[in-house]
Order: C-alpha cells, then sequence, then structure tokens
C-alpha cells in the first residue's frame, strides 16, 4: 500500500488528501518485485513404464521410458536415443542426469503414491531403478528374467534386482514367462493376455493404492524387499464351485511359483459385492493358514457393483527369502565372467 | 557570441522608447536592451534592462511584435523577430531535446521490466494450468541440472525481475536530476499501478484492476481504459498498451511542468 511522506496510507492518488504530500509510489514499487505464489496440484498418483506400454490408470499421471532413433521428451514419455550395442551400464551412464532432470520436471515424485512399472531385462531398467529422482517408497512392480531367457536379459535382470535392493525398494515381481501367459476376464471387455493383462492387474491395485504402499512400506521395516502375487478378475460363484477352490488355485498362479514356507505376509484386496465379502474373507483366512511362517494377514474389500455378481481379487505375499536372484545367478555370471564391466558391483 | 539588433520601439515600465537595441549574448544566455537617447548635439545608448534567459523565460511574438518579460519591443521586420526569438528560445528548445532525450532513455528500462514482469506472470499462469510443459520448456533452455523445477522457475524469474529493476531504478536515479523529482514520481506511480494491474488480472481481481485502471485515468491519461478493454489481450499486450498511452501523457506533461 503506497504510503505518503509523512506515511499515511495513500492508495490511488499523487498527493496524499490528508496533509498533501507527495505519495511515494517509488517504495510502493518494492512490492511489485515479490512473485505471486503458485500453487499447482498434483495427481494423488503417478505411474512410470519402463519396458511396459502404460496403461491409462484413470485419474494417475503416466509417463514412459522409451529408447528410439532421437532424444525427445515430452510430458508424457522421454525417449532416450539409442546407443549402438549398449548395455544397462551404457544407459545408465550416459542418461542418468538426463533421466533425474525429467522426472523432476514432470514432478513425478510430487504424487503422493507412485508406482514404477519396469521390465528389468529393459537396457533401461537399471537407469530407472537407480535414479535419485525415484524415491524410495515407491511400489515397484518388476518383470525378472528367467530360466529360459537369455543370458544378457539374465544380466540386466539380476544387476536391476540388486540395484532395487541397494535403493531399499521393495519388489513386487513376476517373471516374463508369468507375463507372457497371465490372462485375464474383465467384466465388459472380454479377455486380455499378456502385458496387457498386467497393466489391467496393475491398474485394480491402483483403486487400493494406499493400503498397497502402507503394507510394503511395513513389509520393508520386517526387512521383506520381495513379493509375489496372484490375480482372479471377473470370478463367480458359479465358476468356481467353493470359495475355498478359488484360493487353492491362486497356488498355482503366483507370479513366482508359490513355495508354503516362504510367505511371511499376505494381503488380499478384493473388490466384490457386499454379500459375497463374508464368503471370500473367511476363505481367505483359512487359506493363510497354510502358510507356517505367516506374520501378517491382511484383506481389503473394496464394494463394487457387478451385472453377474463377479469379483475381483489380488493377492500378495511378502517372501521371507529372495530366489530371485539366485534364478538369474547363471546367465548373470555366463555375461559378467566374460564382460567384468557387467557386474552388479559396477552399479555405482 | 554576442548579436545585436535593431529596434523601432520599446515599452518597458509604462514608458516608450523610439528607437533602441538589444544585445543578446549567447554564450551566457543573457540579453539587455537599449534605448537611443538623443541630445542636441549627439545620440547616446543607454542601457534600459538586462537580464538572464532561461527556458522558463516568457517570449512572445506576434509579427514584429516581441514581448520578453516586461519589455515589448518591436523590430524593423519580421525576420528579425524570428531571429531574436530562436537565440531565446534556444535554451528552452535544447532543455527540451534533452528531457526528451531522457525520458526516452528512462522509458526503455520501464518497459523492459514490466513487460518482463507480463511475461513471468504469464508463464505463471500458464504454469498453473499445464506446469509440466512449462517445467520442460525451461530446462530444454536452461542446461543446468534442475533439483527443484518449481523453485527453479521461481528463483529464475525473481533473478531476472531483480535484475531489471535493479537496471530501471539505476536509470532513473541517473535521470532524475534532468527530467525533475516529479516526474520521477509520477513514473514510479505509473509503474506501480501497471504493476498492480498485471497482478489483478492474474489473481482475477477486477476491484483492484479497476482501482487501478481509475487512478491511470485520473493521474496521466486522457483516454481512458476500462476493464473491458483488455479482456481479450495477454498480460504482455495490456502492459505495453497502458504503457503506451500513459508514457506518452506524461511526457506531455512534463514538459509543461518543468518549463
Amino acid at each position: 500500500m503506497p504510503k505518503c511522506i509523512n506515511g499515511h496510507e495513500a492508495s490511488w492518488e499523487l498527493i496524499c488528501q490528508k496533509c498533501g504530500g507527495v505519495v511515494n509510489y517509488e517504495e510502493a514499487s518494492n512490492e511489485l518485485s515479490v512473485i505471486p505464489q503458485v500453487e499447482v496440484k498434483s495427481e494423488e498418483l503417478s505411474i512410470l513404464s519402463v519396458g511396459f506400454p502404460t496403461f491409462g490408470a484413470e485419474g494417475a499421471y503416466e509417463c514412459e521410458l522409451l529408447i528410439g532413433n532421437d532424444d525427445e521428451q515430452s510430458t508424457k514419455n522421454l525417449t532416450l536415443k539409442r546407443l549402438d550395442g549398449g548395455t544397462w551400464l551404457d544407459y545408465h551412464r550416459s542418461y542418468s542426469k538426463k533421466l533425474a532432470t525429467w522426472l523432476r520436471c514432470v514432478g513425478f515424485n510430487k504424487a503422493k503414491y507412485r508406482v514404477m512399472i519396469v521390465d528389468t531385462t529393459s537396457l533401461l531398467s537399471v537407469l530407472a531403478l537407480l535414479s535419485p529422482a525415484i524415491e524410495k517408497n515407491t511400489v515397484i512392480f518388476a518383470t525378472t528374467a528367467d530360466g529360459g531367457s537369455s543370458p544378457m536379459d539374465q544380466n540386466t535382470s539380476y544387476v536391476s534386482v540388486e540395484a532395487a535392493f541397494k535403493r531399499g525398494f521393495s519388489l513386487i515381481v513376476a517373471t516374463n514367462s508369468f507375463v507372457k501367459n497371465v490372462a485375464c476376464f474383465v467384466e465388459e471387455a472380454g479377455l486380455i493376455a499378456g502385458p496387457r493383462a498386467l497393466g489391467q492387474i496393475v491398474a485394480f491395485q491402483m483403486g487400493s493404492i494406499a493400503w498397497l504402499s502402507n503394507t510394503l512400506e511395513r513389509d520393508s521395516r520386517f526387512g521383506i524387499h520381495t513379493h509375489s502375487f496372484s490375480t482372479l478378475m471377473a470370478a463367480s460363484n458359479s465358476v468356481y464351485k467353493t470359495m475355498d477352490d478359488v484360493f487353492l488355485i491362486q497356488r498355482y498362479q503366483n507370479s513366482l511359483g508359490l513355495q508354503l514356507d516362504e510367505v511371511v505376509t499376505a494381503l488380499l484386496l478384493a473388490s466384490s459385492q457386499k454379500d459375497v465379502q463374508d464368503d471370500l474373507s473367511q476363505a481367505y483366512y483359512r487359506h493363510c493358514k497354510q502358510f507356517s511362517n505367516l506374520l501378517d494377514a491382511q484383506c481389503i474389500f473394496n464394494e463394487k457393483s457387478s451385472r453377474y455378481g463377479f469379483f475381483d481379487l489380488f493377492f500378495l505375499y511378502g517372501l521371507r527369502e529372495s530366489r530371485l536372484q539366485a534364478s538369474l545367478r547363471k546367465g548373470y555370471e555366463a555375461v559378467s565372467s566374460n564382460v567384468p564391466m557387467l557386474k552388479a558391483g559396477e552399479i555405482p | 557570441m554576442n548579436m545585436e539588433f535593431d529596434l523601432a520601439r520599446i515599452k518597458y515600465q509604462e514608458r516608450t522608447y523610439d528607437r533602441g537595441s538589444i544585445r543578446i549574448s549567447e554564450d551566457i544566455g543573457e540579453a539587455e536592451i537599449f534605448y537611443k537617447k538623443k541630445s542636441l548635439f549627439s545620440e547616446k545608448t543607454i542601457s534600459l534592462v538586462k537580464f538572464r534567459y532561461t527556458p522558463k523565460t516568457e517570449l512572445r511574438v506576434q509579427g514584429r511584435k516581441i514581448t520578453l518579460n516586461e519589455a515589448v519591443m518591436e523590430t524593423e521586420d519580421e525576420g528579425t523577430s524570428k531571429t531574436i526569438e530562436d537565440l531565446i528560445r534556444k535554451p528552452y528548445h535544447d532543455a527540451v531535446k534533452l528531457v526528451e532525450q531522457k525520458l526516452h532513455e528512462m522509458e526503455a528500462p520501464i518497459r523492459s521490466y514490466l513487460v518482463l514482469r507480463a511475461k513471468t506472470l504469464d508463464l505463471l499462469a500458464n504454469f498453473k494450468t499445464k506446469p509440466r510443459e512449462v517445467t520442460l520448456q525451461l530446462s530444454s533452455m536452461d542446461p543446468s541440472e534442475i533439483v527443484d523445477p518449481v523453485e527453479h522457475i521461481f528463483k529464475t524469474c525473481s533473478d531476472r525481475l531483480a535484475q531489471a529493476l535493479g537496471e530501471m531504478r539505476a536509470e532513473m536515479g541517473r535521470s532524475s536530476g534532468m527530467v525533475g523529482v516529479e516526474t520521477v514520481q509520477k513514473l514510479y506511480a505509473l509503474i506501480y499501478a501497471i504493476g498492480v494491474v498485471q497482478n489483478a488480472i492474474f489473481r482475477g481481481d477486477e476491484s483492484s484492476e479497476g482501482d487501478a485502471l481509475n487512478f491511470l485515468s485520473r493521474a496521466f491519461s486522457d483516454a481512458p481504459f476500462l476493464p473491458k478493454d483488455l479482456v481479450n489481450l495477454t498480460l504482455e499486450d495490456t502492459t505495453e498498451r497502458l504503457l503506451d498511452a500513459n508514457f506518452k501523457a506524461i511526457k506531455i506533461v512534463s514538459m509543461r511542468g518543468i518549463f
């Protein structure tokens, strides 16, 4: 507010009406040097896809890291120029700063919940998992190489998993062969399979991201960093004879292959009509009794309407010991013994 | 250099003299009026009045008649009157040129600051709706690693504005002696009012916008702007229009005020 030379507030006058003194606009113009603050609202959830296409999660900010013929950036994706003959190490060394700057510019970490879906055989996976712009409490869905993958893929996958653990991330893991064979039925959409089905499974969990994030954070404190999962989408009582059958089948559809004694925590995210929730809940806790080392089991229900009475289930299992690295070690060592630079120890 | 011109008639302090002359000393800005006193055997030239002329000296010329302060003179012809007028008006014309030049020099940093401010607010308005586009656009112009883009944007904008404000203030300070304190105060009032219009448009505060525009029209411009006149303009264009209209008015008023 401008004041006259005698200190009277005098807006929009050249001469003060009270004392006739000159109004000091020179001093008042200091107010102009203050830039108005701008509040930017961010989405509650942001999702980065590496080696997978984005899947159109409603209300979330989705972005994608890609390799292409030229460097390109937009708000939705960052394309990094292909490095001829490049390995995960070359991409990490060349683009670490660029990725961090881009992620900060698009405000990936501004969202309350953050998810990364990463194919750990992708040459960009190590780069993404080691990026300082990805904060520790990000939910990571990682697909990994398996016994049938090439040694090079196993090497990249092994180093990515090591990098993730080194950063303190908790992983929800599926093997690439699981992703290849996974299929689910979506009400009103039909049957989908492969990576699209994985996208659908991830999208389903985004409705309960707070629970998922909370469970992973708690498990992380228990020293549990590896999780496997199984899902059943658009299930119906008319297909499964009993609810126990629903859970029995899940034993054989696990993303890492389930061993009962390795499960230490369990979480069920369910979306169903209210009338089946009690049956589902009881069957779930009966199912959990078979895990001899279980420390905690929880189930979260979201009510949904379904024309056919379908329900969707996502089971998350926290595993005491990770068999992941062991399954990839052979291929990893086959490469790293020939090219010492591609050892996990090379990651900064 | 001294120049002397014959006068056919002089009227000074209620007395009239038939013949005389005016001597103008350009170097020191002095004019001296003489009259001829005839005696029986000789004619003497006697000094009637001597004064320094300045840009504020009152001078009126109508044909052969010249009114200079309290003295009214008549020359032999209109050409002589014109020459005398030009000589006495020269300091005025020189001062006008100088002040005009100074105002012009002051206008550039003022415009530069206010337009930069408008662009900054436009950028922030854009940032509110498209934060990712804006930060990416800025990051592509800035090779340094950005840790916090929002902070980076505000710091970059603040630094640029502070620099432009500093340059503007420095130029205002340098020129204030030449254009007068009153004009500088008016210029600051103009800057402040345009700044308030910018903030008001940015915030959608029609009341403040109306108050500031009303002040501008009362204080400077004969052609007032209403908020509706600025509706379809960008903030940058609004600033340019307000500057054009009001700076011109300040120039005119300043000339009148100074001389």
